[in-house]
């Protein structure tokens, strides 16, 4: 019996094509040939799929989704199947973190309506079960990209600061966690209001 | 020192030179006013203070030699 | 004078409006290197500067400028409140305007004095103003911006300057050359009188021309012996420079050293900033999970769920199976009771038999024959009839029990999931639960790495000071001359040896010369005239002589005089400035341009050739506390000390002395320094001993140190 997480690795999510400029390859090493140093053309992150990840976990830590638009034309995929993400071939700089794809999947599990019993039984097929999961995971992160396309539109310069993504994450830390939130030596001017965890 | 003018002042630095007393023969306490010393009997005491009077009112140094060197020489 | 106020608006670093105000004794305005410090200096420079008109817009500050809309204008004011004889204003100020995007001009610059007379504010012309209150001379001893400029007979020039404003008989020169020009007319006429009288005209004659021949030569050797002796000071001040710089340049290599290290730690820290990129950490050491442990959660819950659920189904059939199982035995049982019909015993013929036995028209089992119609035979046929229908019931009651040998779960997708929440959890699931203290950890550590950069890049600043006062000890040393070789040490010593030997020579050329000399004029005066009137010019020539000596003498006197009572003065103050330190002497000795050096010598006599930096400072300080008493009692009124003073030029320790005891002084004193300062914090402990006014200016937070516009320069009073 085939894994439903390796049916489930083999997938690529799609993502809406009105981000490909604004956020995929704004921040990310993508198109017209990866290059070995991704700071050699000033990028934030490597493959495309990198900012997918980040705009996953926005969705999935606030709870948020957005079903993807309807018109297939207005949807496209990347490059790589979710088997590959974080290989990332022992790039210069960059340590391969190829066990976050186990995180995603417990985390859609966790949030994707399935009913394992029936799946077991035969009654619903491995198929079906993949393909809510995928749909789960699709819209936290056109989520997401619209959290981030929203932010850019405030201030274009957000995300380019240096521990701007990092920020987003902390600022999501529950107050009375462990981990109390860091004060991180930022500029003055990016006085932005935290979004609210709702 | 007070009330003593830069003339006063000028004319008793010059006048204390001991060779220059032995010269002229005369004492110390003839040199301690500038007015004085312009009506001094002793020439050399007259001539010093001439210099320094005629040289405070702005005269050139030949009007100064001319007056000096003619008092001298009718005096010494 | 007494400045009540000085304000300064837009000029470079100070931003909008700043405000000083003065007692009239100690004000301290405290500063870090590249807080404003000198910029000070300069606003102050700028406001006294009368020569210059047009105005500078490098002087309007960054920041102003970089707001200004286009057609808005602002001004750069310095202006300075002070007491004399009245409160008098003076101000210079311009104006800037912005007459296109980025482009700027500056406007007519304006200087205006103030007087305050019971009618008001009356204006009056500012240049005027400077140039009566506060003149170029007073500028040159009363502000001292910066370490080096303390040393105020640097400038050979500077006593001349002194003599001659403030010593009580300044026209000594006038006379000196008076009475020499007296002296040689009137040996020129005793001479010429000489010649006429017959009597001792020709050895008159002879012995003129032997004696203007030795003079002739012996002011050409006089004149060379003043060179060489110039020269070998030459090389002698060279020699002293490579010795005081072997010194030098054995501190300016160790500083380098030092410097170097220090950048090495520098380039270090700013590696391992580098090294951590919280973006890329996000990922690479999965930094985004920080949020991840309520997220587990629910993904271990439901696992969790759905495996107990699938066990408890999985159970619920096995047991429904086994009952069924049972239900079939039991089944059995009851059927035999139910239709009552029963099996027949296990000896009893089956079907088979039975229709055997009836086919025969015998029962053979007891043996009896069953001809067809006999009651034997209907009974035999009867009991194969209930035997078929019993066979039958049985059969249909068997059926639904086949379909229970099929399983309820035909996949382990439960299995699978429920394994990754076990495999996540335990020992792993630390994994998660950790990662926001640990980013905790690596941003305070990525933050001690930034302050411990700051810390190295503030004593890269004070080291580069620190070599900067080397050099400038160095006097006048280039950085490529500490690097030179000592080579030139052996050629300057030869030079110097050269000189010595030549004015030696020249010295006692110089005796013979004068021996001739008086030889011959005495020769003149024992000759014996006939003309009385020869005697007569001749006495006069004597008394112009010794006239001309007396001046010449006096003069000198008088210069020794004014530095006599100018040094008690400043051995004065340099006792109250020390307290209960050791203090030294202060003497002012004489060079031979008429000028003067400060040295500073033990209580028995000895140079002390090396003073420290404290005792440099308070040497010189003494000394320009001095020649401001002189001031003073000359012109009647007084004038204010403006200084930079050296950083950590004082032990800690002495610090709140020496200030209080300038505050102390009938002298009002504005003093620039880098003292009480613990890296950017203030030493308010310390500061509070001080009995007088302090100021902090200090850059404000937020700036860039590569964009001008975000420096401004805040000034704050303190106490």
């Amino acid at each position: 019996m085939e894994k439903l997480y390796d049916l489930w690795a083999n997938r690529n999510p799609e993502y809406e094509i009105k981000y490909d400029e604004s956020i995929i390859k704004t921040f990310c090493d993508y198109g017209r040939g990866t290059t070995v140093f991704q700071e050699a053309r000033g990028k934030i992150f490597g493959a495309g799929y990198e900012i997918l990840i980040i705009a996953f976990f926005i969705g999935l830590y606030k709870d948020q989704r957005k079903p993807l638009v309807g018109d297939t034309s207005k949807r496209k995929v990347l490059g790589q199947p979710i088997k590959f993400w974080g290989n990332l071939d022992s790039k210069p700089g960059r340590v391969s973190y190829s066990n976050i794809r186990r995180y995603i999947f417990a985390a859609l599990v966790a949030r994707s309506d399935v009913d394992y019993i029936a799946l077991d039984k035969g009654e619903i097929t491995n198929r079906k079960a993949v393909d809510t999961l995928m749909t789960t995971m699709e819209e936290y992160i056109n989520w997401g990209l619209d959290f981030i396309a929203e932010k850019m539109e405030d201030n274009p310069n957000y995300f380019f600061k240096d521990t701007a993504f990092l920020r987003v994450f902390l600022d999501m830390l529950p107050k009375s966690a462990t981990a109390q939130k860091v004060e991180l030596d930022m500029e003055s001017e990016d006085d932005d209001a935290p979004e609210s965890l709702d | 020192m007070a009330g003593k003018s830069v003339g006063d002042k000028m004319l008793q630095a010059v006048l204390m030179d001991e060779k220059l007393m032995v010269f002229g023969g005369y004492s110390p306490d003839e040199c301690t006013s500038l007015v004085r010393a312009l009506s001094s009997d002793n020439c050399i005491v007259n001539a010093v203070a001439r210099i320094i009077d005629r040289g405070r009112s702005g005269a050139s140094e030949s009007e100064v030699y001319r007056e000096v060197n003619e008092f001298l020489k009718s005096n010494i | 004078m007494i400045i009540k106020n000085i304000s300064i608006r837009n000029f470079r670093s100070y931003y909008g409006d700043n405000s000083f105000d003065f007692s009239s004794g100690l004000t301290l305005i405290i500063g870090d290197n590249g807080d404003g410090k000198t910029t000070f200096f300069e606003a102050l420079q700028w406001l006294f500067n009368v020569t210059v008109d047009t105005p500078n817009i490098e002087n309007f500050s960054e920041m102003r400028k970089s707001q200004l809309e286009v057609g808005e204008m602002d001004s750069v004011v310095v202006a300075m409140t002070f007491d004399h004889n009245g409160i008098k204003t003076i101000e210079k100020k311009f104006i800037v305007e912005c007459y296109e995007k980025g482009r700027y001009r500056p406007l007519r610059q304006e200087f205006m004095g103030y007087e305050d007379k019971d009618s008001g504010r009356t204006p009056i012309d500012g240049k005027a103003l400077v140039l009566r209150c506060f003149d170029a001379f007073l500028q040159k001893f009363s502000m001292f911006k910066g370490e080096s400029d303390l040393n105020v007979f640097n400038d050979p020039a500077a006593l001349q300057q002194l003599v001659a404003k403030f010593s009580d008989l300044k026209e000594f020169d006038k006379y000196v050359a008076y009475t020499e020009e007296f002296e040689r007319k009137s040996n020129s006429a005793f001479i010429k009188e000489s010649k006429s009288d017959e009597k001792i005209a020709k050895q008159v004659e002879s012995l003129d021309s032997k004696l203007i021949e030795v003079k002739r030569l012996l002011s050409h050797a006089e004149r060379e012996l003043t060179e060489t002796e110039a020269s070998a000071q030459l090389f002698s001040g060279k020699i002293e420079d490579l010795e005081k710089h072997k010194d030098t340049s054995e501190k300016y290599a160790e500083i380098k050293k030092r410097i170097e290290a220090k950048q090495a730690e520098a380039t270090k820290y700013r590696g391992s900033i580098a090294a951590n990129n919280f973006n890329i950490n996000l990922l690479d050491k999965m930094w985004i999970l920080c949020v991840f442990p309520s997220v587990l959660k629910e993904f271990q819950a439901k696992c969790s769920a759905f495996s107990k659920n699938k066990r408890a189904q999985n159970e619920q059939f096995i047991k429904e199976r086994a009952k069924h199982e049972g239900k079939k035995e039991a089944y059995d049982e009851i059927t035999q009771l139910v239709n009552g019909a029963s099996r027949l015993p296990w000896y009893l013929p089956g079907e088979a038999e039975m229709e055997e036995m009836i086919h025969d028209h015998i029962c053979k089992v007891c043996g009896r024959e069953a001809p067809e119609g006999s009651e034997a035979y209907r009974f035999m046929c009867e009991k194969l009839e209930e035997h078929k229908r019993h066979a039958l019931a049985e059969a249909e009651a068997s059926k639904p029990e086949d379909q229970e040998q099929k399983e309820l779960f035909e996949n382990e997708y439960v299995e699978e999931i429920h394994n990754l929440s076990l495999n996540l959890g335990g020992f792993n699931e630390t994994e998660v639960t950790g990662k926001a203290s640990e980013i905790g950890g690596c941003i305070d550590l990525v933050n001690m790495f930034k302050r411990k950069l700051d810390e190295v890049e503030r004593d890269l600043e004070d080291m580069a000071d620190e070599k900067a006062r080397i050099l400038i000890q160095a006097e006048g040393v280039s950085e490529e001359m500490l690097d030179k070789s000592f080579q030139d040490l052996k050629g300057y010593f030869d030079q110097k040896g050269k000189a010595e030997k030549r004015a030696l020579e020249l010295e006692q050329k110089i005796r013979d010369l004068k021996g001739q000399r008086d030889y011959y004029k005495e020769q003149i005066d024992a000759l014996a005239p006939g003309k009385g009137q020869v005697r007569v010019y001749k006495k006069v020539h004597d008394a112009f002589d010794y006239i001309n000596k007396a001046f010449v003498g006096a003069k000198d006197k008088n210069l020794t005089m004014f530095l006599e009572s100018l040094e008690d003065r400043a051995n004065d103050y340099l006792m109250r400035l020390n307290a209960n330190d050791f203090h030294g002497i202060v003497k002012l000795i004489r060079t031979a341009n008429d000028s003067a050096v400060i040295k500073l010598y033990s209580s028995n006599g000895s140079e002390i050739k090396k003073p420290s930096g404290s005792q440099q400072t308070t040497m010189y300080m003494s000394v320009l506390f001095a020649i401001s008493d002189l001031t003073t009692l000359k012109r009647e009124e007084d004038y204010p000390l403006i200084f930079d003073a050296a950083t950590s030029s004082f032990g800690d320790a002495k610090e709140d002395d020496f200030y209080n005891i300038i505050d102390n002084i009938n002298k009002q004193c504005i003093i620039v320094t880098k003292d009480f300062l613990n890296r950017s914090e203030l030493r308010m402990a310390d500061i509070n001993k001080l009995t007088c006014s302090v100021y902090r200016i200090q850059k404000a937070e937020g700036y860039d140190k590569n964009d001008l516009s975000t420096i401004r320069t805040t000034v704050v009073k303190v106490k």
